[in-house]
């Protein structure tokens, strides 16, 4: 299943306004064989999904202009998009926040602050899945 | 006269004082950007260095562009964590950088205190766990604080004690000592155990509330005696602390809570009931949220709705019901 | 001399003692911002915030927007309020019984739905029609009140607030991405004694806005927006810190401020009958504290920054100073015995005494300080050395102030990037004291007839620049 023999690389969008994360999270999985799209708020996630389907999201659930949530349930909305597996970046604390991603349509979450290793094989798994 | 003269020196001396500043924010900015260049031609370096483990060697980088490397990397250890800041930790130590911190934490100066305190905590490296908890005991708050949070940062169980004295004895804000014990989790449990019996009230709930946080079902067993506490606040907390638990064993207690004679802490009582579940609550519950005052009777609603939805339908249509039940009704419909 | 001019010399003389212990009174207040900004700006690296936005500790916020006809920014403003830094607050929007669409775009933007919302009793107000609650947000409600003025519905905001502390800010403002982690970051720290905090307000005229934020920080063209530009900057990084040190802030401004909801409830939330709410929210605040010798703070947080539209043109920004000044009279009025009032500390002792003897007497100083010296001169009756020197330190002192206060804005927050900005905000310093400072005195002396006449009603002025900068040089 590994990324690196099937010949078109699958592509994640990656969402974040925070850069850093943004960069290592897009280091880790285009190093993994991905090809990675980066949006750096909601308005440009939604827009790049729309422009070229991928086959994960990854999704930070604090955004400017639509936040994580919103994002997840636009992808839903879309029958482009409707299938598209999300996984949310959550720093928040809050007991209700992974239900609510959930309830969105996510598919799993991952704590910031996160180990790279764990997200990608994550991925991996939800891809694998597929 | 000579007071008009001198406002209008006064008034020539500001002039130039803010011209002066003008020339010098246009130099700053050049810095600025010369140190995000700086930045982004180190961050593919740093991102290898903590990402992957086949690049063992850290680039030998001097002056500016070492302290440029420092500050990613440390900024990278709040966004991490796993082996990557394991590798962080290694990097820091290796560069010399941990150990000048652990000196400045010596300093005479009390910024390079405050300085070396909070920095150590982004560097990933247990061995200055000692030289903080030494600071710990600074004659200065910013200091002490800094240190607690670095504590926490590097999840130093041997901060535990510490740093509950120091919330204990206002030595610290007890919310930040409080996240820092958050950060260490479960080991700290027990200590805050042992603090469910401190004669001060505050300090009660202080525990039960961060056990609420990072116990697990096992600790809850401390937790139900606290229920009929001598103070609202602390039976406030630990019913908070048992509903973010989960634990059962406090069900009927909690059900009881429901009939005390302070209003938040019955609010308190029916949102835990609500975390925990079983309808054998329900009964109770409706009657608070019928009829009790705005905060318990809404936290009821709210619990009930959790519990046993289908039943706030029914009972929010009816002519008691109060306004709580017919919103927690309304809410469950979105 | 005649009896007539003495008296008009007296008088002179007077106005210009005044005038030289208020600028006293300004430089000790800049001094003490000076040496605050030396001490806390090298800390703003290590405050934690990223540790308190991690925390479950930090305790809820309900941010309270009062709404009227605000159809075309208050989607954006909301969108952006709930995208804030902050771990756990909600965004209650109280529609003021707007007469545009403004329930409308909110109820398609966030997919609402009327719910049978619960609301306190506690503080009276006008009816709430409906609520609504949205779908994909669970942490924004919108309220529906028939018309009653923004402090009525920022009470009904109260009322249905659900976290311990809330947030009143205006529609039209925009906070800062982690102006609400640090607003409250004192009340993390002390949490047994503050009880409010107000944070900095700046004009936002000309500052390139896109979704709710702040992207880029410009002045505008309009001159009067530049100078008020300057006022709040003055107001704000100058005199709330000093005032603040010396543990006498008797103002958070109503366009941002953090409060206690429960103390809030105690009190009676906001006084609907003036148009001073905020300042007369902070003295009863204060007055109810002392009374009962419970221990408090009420704290200034410098970067904590919110973002407000002043008004650009000058019949607005009259008929706002105008309000001001009757507000200011409203609550001294309900608060004179605070006055002087050794019982209430530095808030009696020195706040009060400065509103009422310098921020509310000034404007009669200032013009007819200014006009009876004048003609003194041109009679003969004073010496040119003497009019010189009240013409000096009126400008001049204005001038050392100003540029104190530019001065620390460039060194301890260097909003303004742009050199011209800071170039044009430097010649206001001088430019206000001509026309601005006299057509300002002017409304405010004009306030004084307002509150004779008994004026209540809010006046038609546009829901613009609610902040007030207040403590200003004359």
């Amino acid at each position: 299943m590994s990324a690196e023999d099937s010949a078109p690389k699958q592509v994640i969008l990656i969402a974040d306004d925070d850069e850093d994360i943004l960069q290592l999270v897009a280091f880790r999985l285009e190093r993994s064989g991905y090809t990675v799209i980066k949006a750096r708020d909601g308005e440009e996630a939604i827009e790049a999904a729309r422009k070229q389907v991928p086959d994960l999201a990854v999704l930070d659930v604090r955004m400017p202009k639509f936040d994580g949530f919103e994002v997840t349930r636009a992808l839903r909305a879309d029958e482009a998009t409707k299938r598209v597996p999300v996984i949310l970046l959550t720093a928040k604390v809050q007991d209700g926040d992974v239900q609510r991603g959930f309830d969105a349509g996510a598919d799993d979450y991952v704590r910031k602050p996160f180990s790279p290793q764990e997200l990608r094989s994550r991925v991996q798994a939800i891809l694998g899945r597929r | 006269m000579t007071l008009a003269a001198g406002v209008l020196v006064l008034a020539l001396a500001g002039v130039v004082l803010v011209l002066v500043l003008i020339v010098d924010r246009g130099r700053a900015r050049a810095r600025v950007d010369r140190l995000r260049e700086v930045a982004d031609r180190l961050r593919p370096a740093a991102i290898d260095l903590v990402d992957d483990p086949e690049v063992a060697e850290a680039p030998v980088l001097t002056g500016t562009e070492a302290r440029v490397f420092a500050e990613l990397l440390a900024h990278y250890s709040r966004l991490l964590r796993g082996e990557a800041e394991d590798r962080i930790g290694a990097y820091f130590e290796a560069s010399g950088a941990v150990d000048h911190m652990r000196r400045q934490l010596r300093s005479r100066r009390v910024r390079r205190r405050v300085q070396a305190a909070f920095e150590l905590g982004d560097m990933a490296s247990q061995r200055s766990v000692p030289d903080l908890l030494h600071a710990m005991a600074d004659r200065s708050l910013d200091v002490r604080a800094a240190a607690a949070r670095s504590l926490g940062r590097l999840g130093a169980t041997a901060a535990v004690e510490p740093l509950i004295d120091a919330a204990i004895g206002q030595r610290v804000p007890r919310s930040v000592a409080g996240a820092a014990l958050l950060e260490i989790g479960a080991p700290a449990v027990p200590d805050l155990l042992k603090l469910l019996d401190h004669p001060d009230p505050r300090f009660r709930s202080y525990a039960l509330d961060l056990v609420g946080l990072v116990g697990s079902a096992t600790d809850a067993d401390a937790l139900p005696a606290r229920l009929r506490d001598p103070s609202s606040e602390v039976r406030a907390t630990a019913a908070a602390a048992i509903g973010r638990l989960g634990a059962a064993t406090g069900r009927d207690a909690l059900i009881v809570l429901l009939e005390d004679r302070v209003p938040f802490v019955r609010a308190a009582a029916a949102t835990a009931l609500g975390q925990i579940g079983g309808r054998s609550a329900t009964t109770a519950l409706l009657e608070v949220a019928r009829h009790d005052v705005f905060d318990p009777a809404s936290e009821a609603a709210r619990a009930l709705a959790r519990i046993d939805p289908e039943l706030v339908f029914t009972v929010a249509e009816e002519p008691d019901a109060g306004p709580h039940l017919r919103e927690a009704a309304d809410r469950l419909d979105l | 001399m005649n009896p007539v001019e003495v008296a008009l010399v007296a008088f002179s003389v007077v106005s210009f003692v005044y005038f030289v212990a208020l600028d006293i009174l300004y430089l000790l207040l800049t001094g003490l911002a000076w040496n605050d900004l030396r001490q806390s700006l090298w800390r703003r690296r290590y405050l934690g915030l990223d540790e308190a936005f991690a925390s479950p500790l930090t305790p809820g916020i309900s941010l309270l927007i009062p709404a009227y006809n605000e159809e075309a920014g208050i989607v954006e403003s909301v969108r952006s309020l709930l995208a804030l830094r902050y771990p756990k607050h909600e965004v209650v929007v109280v529609n003021d019984g707007s007469t545009d669409g403004t329930i409308a775009a909110l109820v398609k933007a966030f997919d609402m739905v009327p719910v049978r919302q619960a609301v306190r009793e506690g503080i009276a107000t006008a009816t709430i029609r409906v609520a609504y609650a949205s779908r994909p947000h669970p942490n924004l409600l919108v309220l529906d009140k028939e018309n009653a003025g923004r402090s009525d519905a920022v009470n009904a905001g109260v009322n249905a607030a659900r976290y311990p502390y809330v947030c009143m800010i205006d529609a039209d403002s925009l906070l800062e991405h982690d102006a609400l982690l640090r607003i409250a970051k004192p009340l993390l720290d002390d949490p047994e004694n503050v009880i409010a905090a107000g944070g900095t307000v700046r004009a936002a005229n000309g500052c390139r806005i896109d979704h709710g934020q702040v992207l880029d920080v410009r002045l505008g063209k309009s001159r009067l927006a530049t100078i008020q530009t300057l006022e709040y900057i003055r107001a704000f990084l100058v005199s709330r810190i000093g005032w603040s040190r010396l543990r006498a802030l008797g103002l958070i401004s109503g366009a941002f401020g953090i409060y206690d909801r429960a103390l809030l409830q105690t009190v009676g939330g906001l006084w609907t009958d003036t148009v001073g709410e905020d300042l007369e929210l902070t003295l009863r605040l204060h007055r109810h504290l002392r009374d009962r010798g419970e221990p408090y703070k009420v704290v200034f947080v410098d970067d904590a920054v919110c973002w407000t539209e002043v008004p650009e043109d000058l019949a607005t920004l009259g008929k706002q100073r105008r309000r001001w000044q009757r507000g200011l009279f409203e609550s001294l009025r309900r608060h004179r015995v605070m006055i002087g009032n050794p019982k209430y500390g530095p808030i009696g002792l020195v706040a009060a005494v400065y509103f009422a003897v310098f921020e509310f007497l000034s404007p009669l100083f200032a013009l007819l300080g200014l006009g009876v010296s004048v003609v003194l001169w041109a009679i003969g009756a004073v010496s040119t050395g003497y009019i010189a020197s009240f013409l000096a330190v009126s400008v001049g002192m204005g001038v050392v102030l100003s540029t104190a206060a530019l001065a620390i804005e460039l060194i301890g927050y260097g909003r303004y990037e742009r050199r011209r900005d800071v170039g044009r905000l430097l010649s206001y310093t001088v430019i206000e004291s001509f026309g601005f400072h006299q057509l300002h005195n002017w409304w405010r002396f004009m306030g004084y007839f307002d509150i004779f006449r008994g004026k209540t009603e809010w006046g038609e002025q546009k829901r613009k620049g609610l902040a007030r900068p207040a403590d200003e040089t004359p």
